[in-house]
């Protein structure tokens, strides 16, 4: 591929044009990690409502529970309890994983690890910020309608989610704002497989990529080729609600029409289970690259990481139906969908043994990227290895919308993605702002973190394998249920420890920003390309345009000379 | 407030729950069905597997962050990991969980569907409930004395499903307004209920008592309290209440209703 | 002038760019289109009651002015490769005149299923019908509106440089995937 070198544009010098309707990637990058840790914030504190609910039956929610809910003297009223866990799960995947995970990483780390000054398309990347602002916009609006927001699940089944199950507009302007998010995430994704594809430095092949980048293209493969599955969904159910298509009516309650529900339900899980992988791909090429970083060794087996991780790309468009095994699909679909579930095991664990391949025999420092890396292979291994009960089908029937779904997917989903996201903005803190954090706040964040983290989703798989079913208000109404109280009560406990950890890393991340130390050009001693540059990077990325030499991670070659363990990627190869 | 309520009663009346073990209160709510096992073999089976590779992860996180630490190892062992011997224990490590537990669990799980729960049972022994779910209610209905679905004489009920031991039971439903599902715990099971459409399952019963039926798919506000109950006879018990049901069913039904016939002809 | 070699990178990324969008769009409408496949295939009737006769005049019309669109477009791309400015012009408008008339024939495609008596409520097929070419006609619009924006660009054109080439071409692209797009549905929907 012949090289291309982008102009060095002249420093943007008016407030609006630097920080709010910037062209430059890295700073569309923070926009993005902005938004995203707010609706991380506004999600959490759902979360926390929802938990309240579920151990505190009756009692009012703390702080600003009378202010909210005054009928109720601060409780949390049922309709507005499916409300939470709705925009729970609709916020923490669209508006705080995806902003945080592929816009701000994305955005920041791809241009400047494959050694270009922005990318591809800079004024379509600042847009896709913009359009996600009014996507945001959109859905916190949907709040504020007389019936409120919307109240189906994020899975927005019809034909709950159609008019007979949900009149209100705030379930119509939850799916624009989706679709909204859609196109938004979709102009981010054309712009980075671009990028990675036309713009890599001289030199650089695929396989010299950082494996960070090569998370962030596949998932931004799946994206482009995915969302618009979802986008169509959400057409057909906004016009089902406002133009009285009849797509996904059915039954007694709707007038006349024979539409299918179950038609919504392929078409958002071809979309969804893609979904979960573009969603989790990010954290994995980041911690494939940090667990090098910090061992002071290669990664192991590099090559067959990403190979594996796009295999497991290409096999995630195949095996949708595993969310669907209760809705009586024909047998042979469902025994094909739980046989091809299956084979995504092999690729899986080939790269999660390749993770541990990478720490053993390293010389492991653990600074806290580093910590956050190894807690993501202590819960995606976890979490992984649950997820084989439910492509089961006949444990699957009993497991189905019970809590040990709803643990299995946050242990793989949340708490992989957020202890990746973590080790990533402490990684690239100073190269992103010029400061390093606290480390002594970091390992103390770490630490509570993952305890509490543990006892949500460990709780949540037990109190499942028990039984309790997923959305309710109250699960105390089911004789069933009644043992599991106290499980419940210890899961929300867990819940306000791992919440009330994150003012560590609020603290720590604020006050780095306003008086943190100041950053090396290379405090981690690591040779990937935005490492070779100033901290924080100038805005034109690289003054001349490095030429690639050698892999990504070069680290621990006996034949270096003393005193340095590493080589930039700019170095030739020490060799014997 | 009538759900807040409840939740207090609910809460406290604890005492005989209070007594028990973490280890008890994880258990599955008890197994009442004859098929039930093989469902929960199969999760122990791979509760063994899992745990057993997950020690063996967690050795390689703890044992290499312990052993490997910079403290330790000053030197790191610079491979890019691609010799032969790093990719036969790699392969060897892949090809152990995927042939111990996905082989394995895939294929006792698909002889399983075959010959049990997608095997639906057949002929006149069986016991045979039409489901009609909705927002927020079960409704059921026994063909009664002509043993025809949708007819004068069909037993209805609403969250009330009365069933026999040692019988195979199939369930037909579908659901009023949006998708709800049949869940019983005790029988391990649940199958969704869909507007539109027809779904069943099939289960046979082995202990008596009363047990709960829940909603598992989220329904709406009160998705929560679509709490039915099932209670189980002995084959005696049961064709008592039959008969007796089938006495009373001329005065209860009020065939001038149109409501009443929510039922359809039943699919073989 | 640009150098050859930046000219061939220009237009690696261009077509790169080209087909992950147009597979994007691909995917909304296969989306679509397996719906509609579904549906069909299990539907125990077909065409449902009352469907019989959907008209197929003004399909038909739609079909041709897109086609002659998409024509005049290729014959306006052809002159501006070679810098015939003046010509490439009047086939540009041309196009956007008959993208202008496809839009009118929807709206004679729609009134005149209405008049049969069909609407977006007659059913899940009705549903299609109307669903399927609305959001047709949105791409159609957003193409409409790039055809204005190259007619402003060419308006004041003196020279043809090679970024202008290959404007044209992606938007051709983009065109001629809408015509092929109704085509399908005319095939699908209206014909068969």
């Amino acid at each position: 591929m012949a090289f291309y070198e982008q102009h060095i544009h002249e420093a943007p010098k008016t407030f609006l044009k630097k920080y709010i309707f910037s062209f430059d990637h890295k700073v569309i990058g923070k926009q993005f990690l902005w938004y995203g840790i707010f609706f991380l914030g506004v999600g959490g504190i759902m979360a926390l409502m929802i938990r309240w609910a579920l151990a505190f039956p009756g009692v009012a929610f703390p702080l600003f529970g009378q202010f909210l809910f005054p009928e109720t003297g601060g409780v949390i009223p049922p309709d507005t309890y499916s409300m939470l866990f709705t925009l729970h799960g609709t916020i923490m995947i669209f508006y705080a994983i995806t902003p945080i995970l592929i816009g701000c990483f994305g955005n920041f780390c791809i241009p400047l690890m494959i050694g270009a000054r922005d990318m591809a398309f800079p004024s379509a990347n600042m847009l896709s910020f913009w359009v996600a602002v009014a996507s945001g916009v959109v859905l916190l609006a949907s709040l504020f309608t007389p019936l409120g927001g919307a109240a189906g699940g994020w899975t927005s089944y019809p034909t709950l989610s159609t008019l007979i199950g949900s009149p209100g507009v705030g379930q119509t302007l939850w799916t624009l704002a989706i679709f909204i998010l859609g196109v938004s995430s979709t102009m981010g994704a054309i712009n980075y497989i671009t990028t990675v594809i036309t713009l890599r430095a001289p030199g650089m092949g695929y396989f010299d990529m950082p494996l960070t980048v090569w998370g962030l293209w596949l998932t931004a493969i799946l994206n482009a080729i995915f969302l618009p599955v979802l986008g169509a969904g959400c057409l057909l159910l906004i016009f089902d609600r406002v133009f009285g298509t009849h797509f996904f009516l059915a039954g007694a309650a709707a007038t006349s029409g024979n539409g299918d529900p179950i038609l919504f339900q392929h078409v958002f899980w071809i979309f969804g289970h893609p979904e979960v992988y573009i969603l989790i791909l990010p954290a994995w090429g980041i911690v494939s690259d940090l667990l090098s970083f910090f061992s002071r060794k290669p990664a192991f087996g590099a090559k067959a990481t990403a190979l594996s991780m796009t295999s497991i790309t290409i096999l995630s468009t195949l095996v949708y139906g595993h969310h669907m095994f209760t809705t009586s699909m024909s047998p042979l679909l469902t025994q094909s969908f739980m046989t091809l579930t299956m084979t995504i095991s092999i690729p899986s664990t080939v790269f999660f043994f390749n993770w541990l391949g990478t720490i053993w025999r390293g010389s492991i420092r653990f600074d806290s990227p580093m910590l956050f890396s190894l807690g993501v292979l202590f819960v995606f291994g976890l979490g992984g290895l649950t997820g084989l009960y439910l492509g089961t089908v006949t444990t699957d029937i009993y497991l189905h919308d019970t809590y040990f779904v709803v643990g299995h997917f946050h242990y793989t989903m949340a708490a992989s993605v957020l202890l990746g996201g973590f080790a990533g903005i402490y990684f690239w803190m100073p190269k992103m702002f010029g400061v390093m954090m606290n480390e002594c706040l970091a390992k103390i964040h770490f630490w509570i973190t993952m305890l509490g983290l543990n006892g949500v989703f460990m709780g949540m798989l037990l109190v499942g394998y028990g039984g309790m079913h997923r959305r309710l208000y109250n699960p105390f109404w089911y004789e069933f249920l009644q043992k599991l109280i106290p499980i419940n009560t210890f899961i929300t406990w867990s819940a306000i420890l791992m919440g009330f950890a994150q003012f560590f890393f609020l603290y720590n991340f604020i006050h780095a920003l306003i008086k943190g130390k100041k950053a090396e050009d290379n405090p981690w001693n690591v040779g990937t390309l935005e490492w070779t540059i100033p901290s924080p990077a100038p805005h034109y990325n690289f003054k001349e345009i490095p030429v690639v030499k050698c892999g990504p991670h070069e680290l621990g070659n006996p034949l270096l000379s003393e005193g340095k363990d590493f080589q930039y990627q700019t170095e030739e190869l020490v060799k014997a | 407030m009538l759900f807040f309520d409840t939740a207090k009663a609910a809460t406290t009346d604890l005492n005989p729950v209070q007594q028990m073990s973490l280890w008890d209160r994880i258990q599955p709510p008890v197994d009442i069905s004859a098929n039930g096992h093989k469902i929960m073999d199969l999760f122990n089976y791979t509760t063994f597997m899992v745990i057993f590779f997950f020690i063996l992860v967690c050795i390689g996180l703890f044992g290499f962050a312990y052993f490997y630490s910079h403290k330790r190892n000053k030197k790191p062992y610079y491979t890019y990991g691609n010799k032969k011997s790093h990719k036969n224990v790699g392969l060897a490590f892949g090809m152990a969980v995927f042939i111990l537990i996905d082989c394995a669990i895939t294929i006792q799980s698909n002889n399983d569907l075959v010959n049990t729960f997608f095997k639906f049972p057949k002929g006149d022994d069986v016991v045979r409930v039409e489901i009609m779910a909705q927002q927020w209610l079960w409704k059921f209905r026994y063909p009664g004395a002509d043993n025809v679905f949708n007819t004068d004489d069909d037993i209805v009920t609403i969250n009330d499903l009365r069933l026999p031991i040692d019988k195979k039971v199939v369930v037909q439903m579908t659901a009023k307004d949006v998708i709800h599902s049949f869940y019983l715990p005790n029988v391990r099971q649940k199958r969704d209920a869909m507007p539109g459409r027809l779904s069943r399952m099939w289960f046979e019963l082995k202990k008596t008592g009363e047990f709960d039926i829940a909603c598992a798919e989220m329904c709406g506000t009160h998705h929560y309290i679509m709490k039915g109950k099932l209670t189980v006879y002995s084959q005696e018990d049961y064709n008592s209440w039959i008969e007796q049901a089938n006495k009373v069913v001329k005065s209860e039904n009020d065939t001038e209703d149109p409501d009443l016939y929510w039922g359809w002809k039943w699919q073989e | 002038m640009q150098s050859n070699k930046v000219q061939n990178i220009e237009k690696v990324q261009s077509s790169i760019t080209m087909i992950v969008l147009l597979v994007s769009f691909s995917m909304l409408f296969a989306t679509l289109f397996l719906g509609y496949m579904v549906y069909r295939v299990r539907a125990t009737v077909w065409p449902p009651m009352g469907m019989n006769d959907l008209g197929l005049v003004y399909p038909l019309v739609s079909t041709v002015i897109i086609f002659l669109s998409s024509a005049a477009y290729y014959l306006f791309e052809n002159k501006v490769n070679s810098q015939k400015i003046n010509d490439a012009k009047s086939y540009l408008f041309t196009s956007l005149a008959l993208g202008l008339g496809f839009c009118a024939s929807q709206f004679l495609v729609w009134r005149d299923l209405a008049i049969r008596g069909i609407t977006q409520s007659s059913g899940v097929f009705g549903s299609m019908l109307y669903g399927f070419t609305w959001i047709h006609i949105a791409h159609v619009a957003v193409g409409i509106l790039l055809l204005f924006w190259m007619a402003h660009k060419v308006r004041g054109l003196v020279q043809v440089e090679y970024r202008d080439m290959l404007r044209v071409k992606n938007v051709g692209m983009f065109w001629h995937f809408l015509g092929l797009v109704w085509l399908i549905m005319f095939l699908g929907l209206f014909v068969f």
